[in-house]
């Protein structure tokens, strides 16, 4: 297993191609603009090798009996899915940001349950290529980001229905020695600072779109791959210093990429679906119940950092024994508390899957992604209401670091006695990252927007048990039970008890 | 022929669960059906009735499979294991399908 040093140095062995801001990126690892992504990357390595942290986030592989980093290990138990949650808190916590690397971790398992039963349906060997392709990120310790989102053109037209073909990923060429695919995929978080892409559909797909159901691994820096870094709310305030950031070690969610695969060649091996479009719907499924999962952990962690700088903001503006602060922090604890459970909830109703690998509830794991599609922006809008408004007027870096001005804002914008009154700049800033920036829609649209939920929540909700139900308790349909508990039916249960009523 | 039937506790069940042993009451009336109780798996003596059973037909309501879970866990604690087969329903199925798997374990 690599530490969080050895993993920025591993970077430097690849070669990707990354354009940001009109220019081609020389080395990831060395680019400011990446660097507070790659730290937070760095984190998910340098916890395994930490005693007080090693028990979440390492896991033993199955595979080879040799201990991992729980990022690339395949679910073997329900303890495997709550551990799986409990290193999510804990690195929101470390962290205050995404560490990107849940991505590729879900994608992993998402096909390991997936190839196994394509190959027991077709009788397809996809199954024995990924396992190879598991021990090898497994041994080396690989950072992976999984590609599911494409960029998809007009939503009301299925993949072979749009004008231009390659909104979808697809197959362009079948070789005796591998494939080659072109497309492009969206938001693709922590691809700057991967080792590997895992490519997956991104929708359910019927026989016209066989060419769109294909599912590769490739290293980030394949010839023909190529990704642009997005632009983030307030990015280049860290080429400024490191307060107006707010969280200038870590960033702000997870440094996401446009990626595309111009005619990129992947060989069989490397192939894990080719043409089966009657499981892409099955594999998209699969990795967003492990997806969604996750967001009551690292959401929740985040939120932990987020109540503790409002918390802290509060004693520094000297009202944190005030009544309607307290309660409202309570609310912020609340809130996350109730996305935490959910993230618990789905993973302790989990179940083992024909492969053996394990899943979390997919009615649960979905639950939980809606509530965190909402209950941020509340606790965000609290954590706002009590830092006040300074938290979007608080004078910048270069000025507090402007000897002409220095003076002024340190007694201008001093608090409480006892509190530098860089500290509260400091914690300004951090709230300003927390409950203002991109961590929002984030929440919203990471591992997929609300309506996403809802149609599984909708079909999973079993809503003919529920009115079977309603119609016993109403009367409707016999209840076997009230029978043996009264010794009779309804009817004549309620029949001799109006009578007595009425004697008596 | 005799076949166990345990269930799960039923907590929020995705399909009617009592409809797959009204199947197979229906479909084998020579095979004896009776329950498995939490108590006969708690208990090593009464466990012993694995013995005599052909199949344990373990009914979860849902994906979870905790009634799978629960014999199988007590088989695996019982001193010489067993070699009982089980057949294990967590969520609805076709009555074609479930005839189709239980006679599969009457024959294993």
């Amino acid at each position: 297993m690599m530490n969080g040093k050895e993993y920025i140095e591993s970077l430097k062995k690849y070669k990707p191609t990354i354009y940001f801001m009109g220019r081609k990126i020389e080395s990831v690892a060395d680019e400011p603009m990446f660097r507070p992504h790659i730290h937070a990357a760095a984190m998910t390595y340098e916890l395994a090798h930490d005693p007080r942290y090693e028990d979440v986030m390492t896991a033993t592989s199955h595979l080879t009996g040799e201990r991992t980093n729980r990022f690339t290990h395949i679910h073997q138990s329900v303890d495997d899915l709550v551990k799986k949650v409990r290193m999510m808190r804990l690195l929101g916590q470390k962290t205050a940001t995404c560490f990107q690397r849940c991505v590729g971790f879900d994608a992993l398992n998402a096909l390991y349950i997936t190839t196994y039963d394509v190959d027991k349906k077709h009788g397809t060997d996809y199954h024995e290529r990924f396992l190879e392709y598991l021990k090898h990120v497994q041994k080396n310790d690989l950072m992976c980001v999984g590609a599911m989102t494409d960029v998809k053109g007009d939503r009301s037209l299925r993949p072979h229905q749009q004008k231009d073909p390659d909104l979808y990923v697809h197959i362009v060429e079948r070789r005796e020695d591998g494939i080659v695919v072109r497309g492009a995929k969206a938001h693709q978080t922590g691809a700057a600072n991967s080792h590997e892409v895992i490519v997956m559909p991104t929708r359910a797909l019927g026989p016209e779109d066989k060419d769109y159901a294909v599912s590769f691994a490739v290293p980030i820096d394949a010839e023909g791959l190529i990704n642009i870094f997005s632009r983030q709310t307030n990015d280049t305030r860290r080429l400024d210093g490191d307060i107006d950031c707010g969280n200038a070690k870590y960033g702000i969610v997870g440094g996401e990429t446009l990626m595309i695969f111009d005619d990129v060649f992947v060989p069989w091996e490397r192939v894990f679906m080719c043409g089966e479009y009657d499981f892409a719907a099955q594999l998209v499924e699969t990795f967003a119940t492990f997806h969604r999962q996750n967001y009551g952990g690292c959401k929740v962690g985040v939120a932990d950092v987020l109540i503790g700088a409002t918390a802290g903001l509060a004693e520094y503006n000297g009202v944190a024994k005030a009544s309607h602060i307290v309660d409202k922090l309570t609310e912020m604890i609340h809130l996350a508390e109730t996305c935490w459970c959910c993230s618990l909830a789905c993973s302790y109703e989990g179940y083992k899957t024909p492969s053996g690998a394990y899943v979390p509830n997919p009615m649960l794991a979905n639950v939980t992604k809606l509530n965190v599609t909402r209950f941020p922006y509340e606790w965000s809008r609290l954590a706002q209401d009590i830092a006040g408004g300074f938290v979007i007027t608080t004078p910048s870096e270069k000025d507090f670091r402007n000897p002409e001005t220095r003076e002024l804002i340190e007694k201008y914008m001093k608090g409480v006695d006892g509190v530098e009154t860089e500290h509260r700049l400091r914690m300004f800033r951090l709230v300003e990252n927390l409950a203002i920036g991109a961590q929002l829609p984030e929440s919203m649209h990471g591992a997929g927007s609300p309506q996403a939920q809802k149609i599984m929540i909708w079909r999973r909700g079993s809503v003919d048990m529920k009115k079977e139900l309603a119609k016993i308790i109403a009367g409707i349909s016999e209840d076997e039970h009230f029978r043996k508990i009264v010794g009779k039916s309804e009817e004549e249960f309620f029949r001799e008890m109006l009578e007595r009523l009425k004697k008596s | 022929m005799k076949a166990g039937i345990k269930y799960c506790g039923g907590c929020n069940p995705a399909y009617r669960r009592e409809k797959v042993e009204e199947i197979l009451r229906r479909a084998f009336p020579e095979v004896h059906f009776f329950y498995i109780s939490s108590g006969d798996l708690e208990d090593p003596r009464r466990l012993d009735l694995i013995d005599v059973v052909d199949v344990i037909v373990c009914i979860s309501g849902c994906k979870r499979g905790c009634a799978v879970e629960s014999v199988e866990s007590s088989i695996a604690s019982r001193n010489g294991g067993t070699s009982v087969t089980i057949m294990s329903i967590d969520g609805e199925r076709e009555k074609e399908d479930i005839i189709a798997e239980f006679e599969r374990c009457l024959k294993s």
